[in-house]
């Protein structure tokens, strides 16, 4: 067989291929598929879900930085409270008088 | 004036209606897939997966790039995704000489294709898909699909001239499996 007609000869089924017809997908098919995407959406985790967990946890770490610095603050009424107590309870010198 | 508009993603995304994306398109991915597997079962299984792709990469599409042209992308890497794991399969069945499993991966049962063509076409994609993936792929599109070399260079992502030489190479490479089994008859 020569070059020129093997070439023919490829052209030939090459054009054929475009004879094939294009299908219409089995109407069932539609059900299957978006069965199987229902079966993943389960088990996505909403956005609007992971969205209200973040703000939860954010609204939580503010609570317990803000209940932290009150604590740790010295606040007036402390001070105050340690210059009553002061005053109330006798100050022991320790010292020696003949050292 | 008449505008043109072009169906972007961002469309479908704003509704999030999976559905509406399947009856635009499913014919076009049932039918590639066909062209890959030349078997409704195997193609219909293709269906599902690119649906389920899809669905999954809702967030990764590009809303530049066309919808059109994303399905075709996902439909061609399933389609050979599939075939990479349906050879694997049947490996397996002639090493364990499963004859069922061996006649049922390699039936042809495409239905684009006419009952008194289907022994030629049969022939015809035995030789199809021995090509290297990137031909064969080239070769579907511009002959089966009948996309121009423009689209096929978007779909694909490599330019106009990489699809010219890669559609040489597959009809030399077609030419010369046809030679060759016209010399074992």
């Amino acid at each position: 067989m020569n070059n020129q007609s093997s070439k023919k000869i490829v052209d030939a089924q090459l054009e054929k291929l475009g004879t094939i017809q294009k299908v219409a997908p089995p109407a069932a098919l539609f059900a299957h598929t978006m069965s199987k995407i229902a079966a993943i959406k389960k088990l996505y985790i909403s956005l609007a879900w992971v969205r209200a967990a973040a703000v939860a946890f954010v609204l939580v770490v503010c609570a317990e930085l803000i209940i932290l610095a009150n604590y740790n603050a010295p606040s007036d009424n402390k001070i105050s409270q340690q210059e009553e107590l002061e005053s109330i309870m006798p100050t022991i010198n320790y010292t020696l008088y003949n050292d | 004036m008449i505008v043109v508009k072009t169906q972007t993603f961002s469309t479908y995304f704003r509704k999030m209606h999976i559905a509406d994306l399947y009856n635009d398109h499913s014919k076009l991915v049932y039918n590639l897939a066909l062209q890959y597997t030349q078997n409704t079962e195997d193609a219909e299984e293709i269906v599902q997966d690119v649906f389920v792709k899809v669905f999954k990469k809702f967030d990764t599409f590009e809303h530049q790039a066309h919808v059109q042209t994303w399905i075709y992308r996902i439909t061609i890497n399933t389609s050979l995704d599939f075939l990479k794991a349906k050879k694997a399969q049947k490996r397996f069945a002639i090493f364990s000489r499963d004859e069922k499993v061996i006649e049922r991966l390699s039936n042809f049962s495409h239905p684009g294709v006419e009952l008194e063509n289907r022994e030629s076409f049969k022939e015809l994609f035995r030789h199809i898909n021995s090509l290297p993936e990137q031909q064969r792929t080239i070769l579907i599109l511009l002959k089966i699909e009948q996309k121009s070399q423009k689209e096929v260079a978007e779909i694909l992502k490599i330019s106009p001239k990489a699809i010219e030489s890669a559609f040489q190479r597959a009809k030399y490479n077609l030419k010369k499996m046809i030679n060759q089994s016209k010399e074992n008859e």
